[in-house]
């Protein structure tokens, strides 16, 4: 085996594991298991105002203050973990998910309920 | 002799003839005290009858004829020719010969009905927000509807493209393609109002109630029936949390309850939301965040002079409090109160706003918003108990004993909030 070939194997070795302990970490809700905080903000997502898009789809779902446009809101660092959905900033600590209450890992939101029923293809009325 | 009298009467009572005795003998509207004239939305008669009360010297005249015939009233200065009720303080009933509308209340915004625009000389006054449901008998087995499940129920009714559970189209209640909630409903999931249940060629009045209520009077008859699970209809929530929970009876000994809320998934939602938190709480905190999609401003239409202001003085001060504009913090409180009440939710309590039509293309213009006077936990404590449902609510007296969070420094109807 080549060094370069032990280098590169080495590289992707460090990428898989590293890739594993993050996703693991942002998995979870509020759980515990996050990095310490940083000053790199990975949590904005979370905070950010409201979408525009009107789909509703939870990316409205920033802190209470989010009807402010996020201005009120205070920036809640979570470090270098990267929340795993716009919903629902499962970064969070539980006591950053307390400063934010109403981000979609919250009990208030938490309960959606998917439609699991089955829509036959149809055309467009 | 007196006994037949009796008789006579209470089989004319049973045929309803002496209902309609009653109505004919009912006062003249214009006798009341500076009577307004309200007609448009059905789903809207809760607002009316909980505003009433906290009005004086003046009555409010009402008519359902659904939001788009409201508006066509209101714009071509018209009567409405359907039946009256007035509100004078806490006294109802029927009135005869209801003048010309003063404000066309529609659950729509007034470009969503066909053949419908305000022009020079009238205003569309936005008031409190009004939430449409997809509703079914508490008992049957759904819980949840994604906007393509929606359109297919709602446009074939099961005889084609069938949506388990809804496949019988006998029990899908429907309203006229001019009612706000079918339009808010058809806008949400891109079935226009004209099309819904069009592919059911016997699809007749008993699928196309006349008024919110009558849907809810459907779906609870359905759920006595052997096919519950099968009905569903769409309701305004005034109407549909006055009767949310099991089936019982309350203290009056009167029905309630039966009906179960839907949670609606929207095109690019991956789960589906109810408008409360939950099943069991009236918060409208999905609403409020915009996570729950099938919502909109009540649309008040009235004629106003080159200032913009009624030009009714009556129909002002009703506009003014609905609104919540240019009124005293007591008014705006008992205002509060009043949606609250109704099962509305009051502007000062949302944290997005609408500027269109509900839409899975456009998204109905919604963007985050700041009410410049926050009611949000106010209203919480009004539909919880007395306790907010959100964390950040905290007590106040004052802006300066908000002292908890920096993020909510102004104390507004006993709460800390943002602004």
């Amino acid at each position: 085996m080549s060094s370069n070939h032990s280098l590169r194997l080495g590289i992707v070795l460090f990428i898989a594991t590293a890739g594993t302990a993050l996703a693991y970490g942002c998995s979870s809700n509020n759980d515990n298991n996050n990095p310490a905080p940083s000053n790199h903000d990975g949590g904005g997502d979370s905070t950010a105002s409201s979408s525009s898009s009107g789909s509703s789809s939870g990316s409205s779902s920033g802190g209470i203050g989010d009807s402010s446009g996020g201005a009120d809101v205070p920036i809640i660092d979570t470090g270098s973990c990267m929340s795993d959905a716009s919903t629902c900033n499962s970064c969070y600590t539980t006591q950053q998910a307390a400063a934010d209450p109403l981000n979609a890992c919250a009990p208030e939101t938490v309960n959606c309920i998917p439609f699991t029923g089955t829509v036959p293809t149809h055309p467009t009325l | 002799m007196k006994k037949s009298m009796m008789c006579a009467l209470a089989a004319l009572a049973g045929s309803g003839v002496l209902t309609a005795a009653l109505d004919a003998d009912a006062a003249d509207c214009s006798t009341f005290t500076n009577p307004v004239y309200v007609a448009g939305s059905s789903a809207s008669k809760p607002i009316w009858a909980a505003l009433a009360p906290t009005l004086t010297g003046i009555t409010i005249v009402y008519q359902s004829p659904s939001s788009c015939v409201g508006l066509a009233d209101v714009l071509g200065g018209t009567p409405d020719t359907s039946s009256a009720t007035y509100y004078s303080g806490t006294t109802t009933g029927a009135c005869t010969n209801p003048g010309n509308v003063d404000i066309g209340v529609s659950d729509v915004f007034p470009t969503t009905c066909a053949n419908t625009m305000v022009g020079t000389g009238f205003k569309d006054f936005q008031g409190p927000v009004q939430v449409m449901l997809m509703a079914v008998p508490y008992s049957s087995t759904a819980t949840s509807i994604s906007a393509d499940a929606a359109y297919t129920v709602f446009g074939w009714g099961g005889t084609q493209y069938p949506v388990s559970p809804w496949t019988q189209y006998t029990n899908i209640f429907i309203r006229a393609n001019t009612s706000g909630t079918e339009n808010m409903i058809g806008s949400a999931i891109g079935l226009a109002a004209s099309k819904w249940l069009a592919q059911v060629p016997d699809a007749g009045a008993s699928q196309q109630e006349g008024s919110s209520g009558a849907v809810l009077t459907a779906l609870l008859g359905a759920g006595s029936g052997a096919n519950a699970s099968s009905a569903i209809g769409i309701i305004a929530a005034d109407l549909g949390d006055a009767d949310r929970g099991p089936p019982g009876t309350n203290d009056a000994g009167a029905a309630t309850g039966g009906l179960k809320i839907l949670a609606y998934q929207a095109t690019d939602q991956s789960c589906g939301y109810l408008p409360d938190s939950d099943a069991t709480h009236f918060d409208k905190i999905n609403v409020r965040q915009g996570r729950y999609d099938i919502w909109g401003p009540i649309h008040m239409v009235a004629a106003v002079d080159g200032s913009g202001n009624p030009t009714n003085a009556q129909a002002a001060t009703i506009l003014a409090d609905l609104t919540m504009s240019g009124t005293s913090d007591a008014i705006n409180q008992s205002v509060i109160q009043v949606d609250a009440n109704a099962h509305v939710i009051p502007q000062c309590a949302m944290q997005v706003s609408r500027s269109t039509e509900v839409s899975p293309i456009t998204g109905g213009g919604m963007a985050s918003f700041l009410p410049p006077e926050g009611c949000g936990c106010y209203y919480e404590s009004l539909k919880n108990g007395g306790t907010p449902y959100s964390k950040y609510c905290t007590a106040c007296t004052s802006d300066s004993s908000c002292t908890a969070s920096t993020s909510y420094p102004k104390c507004h109807f006993g709460y800390c909030e943002a602004q």
